[in-house]
């Protein structure tokens, strides 16, 4: 098993023209890591999501899971590999946890067949890991931004994948609910030997927590752990430097003070 | 703790069975003259027929009409709910593509426009012959929609187009109606009220044939239109095609919704308010529970809106078209306000 990028452009493309957003990028994905895509806005993230979940066409090189590009592997098969949370609201807030977590499990269902002893096994193991007993019965639109996010991990993880795929889990979050996230997605890593890629704007907690960064800038990609990232300068290049800057001996990026010009 | 749900699953239904008889046997009682419960009963289970006038009705008029309005009800409904998934859009409903206005217009072509098409649909056709020409018009739109599915990835758009061709349609239906003579105005004005009486057995047979497949197509699908609610992201994360998906589902509400225009003219409504009422009641969006309440339901509305129109103990018929939804839109406005919330 291994999800690595080959010559790797992404980007949006019609039958007119196609406009590059990143790339090339030419990595192999940690196994069994948490790796966070950190950037600016605009900067590739959620593109680089979109296009290895297939919702976006490279514009060139390709995604390879077991060296095999991801377009010519089956959908069936795709979603047994790499599950995925989005950003993207539900059309139908009126599903039960449950019920959503439960989708997880589409992939492992034919038209006629019931969810199997199986199937429900996974369903419940996953609400459990995910700390949501006790709501299985309630409505997504009435549970808290936290419990949704948990709700959304629990049914990526019904999809019983090694990979998963995560965009901006922690966006609307407090501190409290994202350490509770960020050691969630560690548990996963440690336990149930997932890998697990995600993208955030929170550097300071990236840097802390994940194993490894992938750092998107305008022109440039950067790949390593946290601490060869600081060795590097990475971060100090990440933002224009009048505005933010980077103290690597707390880890912290400060802003400048407008006045002290 | 699936226990009591089962239970409760199982209410329902017998719940909806019940009134489902109940409206069946109330909607062939009613009409300009009435019969009594028992002497259906006793025309359909007796040992043998009377011979008399009430079971001639029965059999050749009553009967098929409820059977009739059991289908339509049932098709609108479950292909409004199709609609809805696919587009996302608690709006729509099974004649959003412009396959109603695509009928409409194939109907007003041959009522209005008879000179021109005339010639291409013989005489020994007779009753036929406006089923035939809204069944090409509703089946000519829905194949330019298909066509036009394969290409667009985005349903907004679709759906945006659906739009355009029905006033494409309406607008050209005008236009018929300006130059047509009163006479065949007013034929086509009763075709676009609805009419569930004038279908013969075999007429009803093609009808449930299509309607059938339809919503069997629907069930096979169950577990992919819930996945549909997530959203086209975790759709494709999950490993459903969307252009194979929006094109099974566009055939089947296009079979169902189209046969059902093109036997008993355009009725509206039901499709759209029969889910929201079945999603409103049950508190679900889970479609291995609308599909099958839709179907009943769908058949429940239509029957009653059908008996309502006979105007019990008078000659007169009002159009069933304003009568779904003169008696269903009060019911969709009173649950919304009591749940306070809309959501697909």
């Amino acid at each position: 098993m291994a999800l690595e990028f080959k010559d790797l452009i992404i980007g949006y493309k019609n039958s007119r023209k196609s406009q590059q957003i990143a790339g090339p990028f030419d990595l192999k994905i940690p196994e069994k890591k948490l790796t966070a895509v950190i950037g600016k806005n605009g900067a590739g993230k959620t593109t680089l999501i979109k296009t290895i979940g297939q919702q976006l066409k490279s514009l060139n090189g390709a995604v390879l899971l077991d060296s095999q590009s991801i377009e010519k592997i089956p959908n069936d098969q795709r979603a047994r590999l790499l599950s995925f949370v989005f950003t993207t609201t539900l059309s139908s807030e009126n599903m039960s946890v449950y019920e959503l977590v439960a989708l997880g499990r589409y992939p492992f269902l034919n038209w006629y067949s019931k969810p199997s002893k199986k199937d429900a096994e996974c369903i419940q193991e996953a609400i459990v890991f995910t700390a949501l007993e006790g709501l299985e019965n309630t409505k997504i639109h009435a549970l808290s931004d936290g419990q949704k996010q948990r709700a959304f991990i629990a049914r990526a993880l019904a999809q019983e994948t090694p990979y998963m795929i995560l965009d901006e889990p922690m966006s609307h979050l407090d501190h409290h609910h994202k350490a509770q996230l960020l050691s969630l997605m560690k548990k996963l890593v440690n336990e149930k030997d997932k890998t697990i890629v995600y993208t955030t704007h929170d550097i300071e907690k990236a840097i802390t927590n994940a194993d490894f960064i992938l750092a998107l800038t305008e022109d440039k990609s950067f790949f390593n752990t946290p601490d060869n990232l600081i060795k590097e300068g990475v971060f100090d290049i990440l933002f224009p430097q009048e505005q933010v800057y980077f103290n690597p001996a707390t880890s912290q990026f400060l802003y400048r003070d407008p006045k002290s010009k | 703790m699936t226990r009591p749900i089962n239970t409760k699953r199982k209410i329902r239904y017998l719940l909806l069975g019940v009134l489902f008889l109940m409206a069946f046997l109330i909607n062939i009682s009613f009409g300009s003259v009435e019969i009594s419960i028992k002497t259906i009963l006793e025309s359909v289970f007796g040992p043998t027929t009377h011979n008399n006038p009430l079971d001639y009705i029965i059999h050749h008029y009553r009967i098929p009409k409820a059977i009739t309005a059991v289908v339509v009800g049932a098709g609108l409904s479950i292909s409004g709910l199709l609609m809805q998934t696919l587009f996302k859009n608690p709006l729509a409903g099974p004649y959003v593509l412009g396959i109603s206005s695509g009928a409409s217009l194939g109907a007003a072509l041959y009522i209005m426009g008879a000179a021109a098409l005339g010639a291409f649909l013989p005489q020994w056709l007779g009753n036929w012959s406006t089923t035939i020409a809204a069944s090409i018009g509703s089946f000519s739109v829905l194949f330019i929609v298909a066509t036009v599915a394969t290409r667009i990835k985005n349903t907004m758009a679709l759906l945006i187009i659906g739009l355009m061709f029905g006033s494409l349609s309406s607008a050209l239906v005008s236009i018929l109606a300006f130059f047509s003579s009163k006479e065949s105005l007013q034929k086509f004005v009763f075709w676009t009220y609805g009419n569930l009486g004038n279908l013969s057995f075999t007429d009803i047979g093609i009808l449930g044939l299509f309607v059938s497949i339809g919503s069997l197509v629907s069930i096979l699908n169950t577990n992919v239109l819930n996945a549909m609610l997530l959203g086209n992201d975790y759709a494709i994360s999950l490993g459903i095609s969307l252009k194979k998906t929006s094109l099974t589902i566009l055939i089947a509400t296009g079979l169902i919704a189209g046969s059902i225009t093109a036997f008993v003219g355009p009725i509206a409504f039901l499709g759209l308010a029969v889910p929201h009422i079945c999603r409103l009641v049950w508190n679900t969006s889970n479609h291995k529970i609308l599909i099958p309440t839709s179907l009943l339901m769908g058949a429940i509305f239509m029957l009653i809106s059908d008996s309502i129109a006979q105007l019990p103990g008078s000659a007169n018929v009002l159009p069933i078209n304003a009568i779904t939804a003169l008696f269903g839109s009060p019911i969709v406005i009173w649950l919304l306000v009591r749940k306070k919330q809309i959501q697909l």
